[in-house]
């Protein structure tokens, strides 16, 4: 193993691997700023350009990319409202009040630590498991991955909001509007109303830009308000970067704690990324000692999110390089460029090419460092956006919201959608709601019935006796439990 | 506003229900298919009929009742939005017929002009504006991430 890591630091410190990672940051930046185009919609572009690359150069080009995304996302998430990719919703929820108070300094400063952190955790933890990881992950089954995606939804819907009822509706809703579409084990189109454009079911990018970014672009052309309702100037900006950026390490437990919940999430195979910020989320709260502070501008609200959005990159290569089954969607392609490239991740690959993985492991975490870096040098420039007029910034989001909708799949009923959804955001917004809550269980909301199917038919009705299952469900009870207790004595 | 919250619970209910409907009377389902929507859907319901029956008059269920307390600062921030934004819902809907009359690339460009000078911005700006909108969406979308945008009006080839 210590062969593998020396040989692993030799590869990555070529003029090839590191050029290739220093390209790919600002580009991976930039598509996590954009609204619509995300992680997926990067990666799905960037591949066709690896062909012909040497594997590790070409590797290192797209997980790198891959990997600042959520980066990237969490500065529109947390200066608009909107998230640049769904697993940066969770940041929305405690980033865009602060910003609204003129402290988006504060909160980037912050998220932008806690994701570089986070990354790096979540490397060290692939690192340390990759050698000993097919039993871990054998371990977890079909029941466990049901309950998990079970405990995201239930976690955010319960504990993201102020009114837990309401929460859990729109995190079933969620679960329901996921069910329209191709019935994924039977074939069958479910409530697709003789609609071509049913027949796949509703979109992921329509529904989450409706949901977060219409909303707010119905804020600023009807007020015309900036963003902040307080601005600073550029060194008190740069004096909240530096604030939010101490704030990390004085909570590192919350840190360390979120990135080993995305680490965690990450690790296990078709339960996803999106889980792992709203858990890391919903356990802040849970053991905050003022949970109702959350939502409203609660730097914690921040921190387990962020720490967490980067580690479950780490935790998804561990099954995607062990295994060779995908940690999560991002992944999935990310197992085209290997593919692309002449490599076969699995049992096999890790035999054979342990200090490629430990390279792969060096770029993500180097990746998440220097595009934090990069970030935080850019933030006092990039944090006028809060300064501007809401009748100039509103109808320019609008145009981008419209394009990046359409950009998907060149449809324009993805653009009827937004605007569909968009009012839907707007009401759960103005009525307290939680869209978040919607969002995950949309996007848990085939993971949920899959596994649940999977597991029904594998281990009859009482497949959650098994004790991992025990544990998630008893964690998920607890968590809930403590908190609505909570609530109900306050 | 605890009548529109009423209102938008009543018409999550009737949705749910609506599609229940459809998938057991109209599709028919068989129950491998439809035993999953169906049991999210009657939590669903569930929940709403509690929310239902328990809202009160008094209750204000608007989005910040109150100005939030910055755990940060102490600092008290009214983060409450004005109601009314019936302009703005009009606004971003308003966009629609720019799209289908002149195409997406001068659509939503021309769009952007005509609402800034519609609410105060001066002639430099927004025709600053307008200039920006359109390298944008041909440089960055359309030539860089290759999109193929309709750029004439809809049903024009």
């Amino acid at each position: 193993m210590l062969d593998s890591l020396l040989s692993a630091f030799a590869q990555f410190l070529t003029p090839e691997v590191l050029g290739m990672v220093l390209v790919a940051i600002p580009v991976g930046l930039a598509f996590g700023i954009l609204p619509g185009v995300g992680g997926l919609t990067a990666l799905a572009i960037l591949i066709p350009f690896v062909y012909g690359m040497a594997p590790l150069p070409g590797l290192a080009f797209l997980l790198a990319a891959h990997a600042v995304v959520y980066t990237g996302g969490s500065l529109t998430a947390i200066l608009l409202g909107i998230p640049g990719a769904p697993p940066n919703a969770a940041t929305v929820l405690d980033g865009y009040p602060l910003s609204r108070q003129g402290r988006a300094g504060y909160a980037i400063g912050a998220a932008l630590t806690a994701s570089a952190l986070g990354g790096v955790v979540g490397v060290v933890v692939l690192v340390l498991l990759l050698p000993v990881l097919q039993p871990v992950v054998e371990a977890l089954g079909s029941p466990e991955t049901f309950f998990l995606a079970l405990l995201g939804v239930a976690f955010l819907g319960a504990l993201g909001g102020s009114q837990p009822v309401k929460g859990l509706i729109a995190g079933g809703l969620g679960i329901f509007l996921a069910c329209f579409g191709t019935h994924s084990i039977s074939g069958e189109p479910r409530f697709w109303l003789d609609s071509d454009y049913l027949i796949d079911g509703f979109r992921l990018v329509p529904l989450a830009l409706g949901l977060f970014a219409v909303p707010e672009i119905i804020s600023m052309m009807s007020t015309g308000r900036a963003i902040a309702s307080r601005t600073q100037s550029n060194s008190i900006v740069r004096q909240q970067v530096l604030e939010g950026v101490f704030a990390v390490p004085r909570r590192s437990w919350l840190t360390l704690r979120s990135s080993l919940i995305g680490v965690c999430v990450g690790v296990i195979p078709g339960v996803g990324g999106e889980t792992a910020p709203f858990v890391a989320y919903g356990w802040a709260r849970r053991g905050a000692a003022n949970p109702d502070g959350f939502g409203h501008g609660v730097i914690e609200g921040v921190i387990a999110p962020e720490s967490s959005n980067n580690a479950k990159e780490g935790g998804a290569l561990v099954p995607t390089l062990a295994l060779g089954i995908p940690g999560s969607s991002g992944m999935a392609l990310l197992l085209g460029g290997f593919l692309i490239l002449g490599l076969e991740p699995g049992p096999n690959f890790l035999q054979n090419h342990l200090d490629m993985a430990f390279s792969l492991a060096m770029v993500v975490a180097v990746a998440n460092v220097l595009a934090a870096i990069l970030m935080l040098v850019l933030t006092p420039k990039i944090s006028m956006i809060t300064r501007i007029h809401g009748h100039v910034l509103g109808p320019l989001l609008l145009v981008l919201v419209i394009l990046g909708a359409f950009s998907t799949n060149s449809n324009e009923f993805d653009v009827v959608y937004v605007f569909i959804f968009g009012l839907l955001g707007y009401f759960m917004r103005e009525l307290d709601f939680s869209r978040a809550a919607l969002l995950l269980g949309f996007v848990l909301g085939s993971v949920v019935e899959t596994y649940l199917h999977i597991s029904l038919a594998a281990y009859g009705p009482l497949f959650f006796l098994r004790p991992v299952s025990l544990l998630i469900l008893g964690l998920m009870l607890a968590g809930i439990g403590t908190v609505l207790i909570r609530r109900g004595r306050g | 506003m605890a009548q529109l919250d009423r209102l938008f619970t009543g018409f999550i209910l009737l949705f749910v229900m609506s599609f229940l409907a459809i998938g057991y009377f109209y599709y028919q389902y068989s129950w491998g298919v439809f035993y999953f929507p169906f049991a999210t859907g009657i939590v669903i319901i569930c929940l709403c009929i509690f929310v239902l029956c328990r809202h009160r008059p008094d209750q204000s269920t608007g989005r910040s009742p109150q100005p939030s307390i910055t755990a940060a600062t102490g600092t008290i921030i009214d983060t409450r939005q004005p109601t009314g934004a019936w302009s703005g819902i009009l606004w971003v809907l308003a966009s629609v017929p720019f799209v289908i009359v002149f195409g997406y690339l001068f659509g939503l460009a021309l769009y952007v002009l005509v609402f800034m000078r519609t609410h105060g911005q001066g002639w430099a700006l927004s025709l600053t504006m307008f200039v920006g909108t359109l390298a944008t969406i041909y440089l960055v979308f359309m030539s860089l991430l290759r999109v193929s945008l309709p750029l004439f009006p809809h049903g024009v080839t």
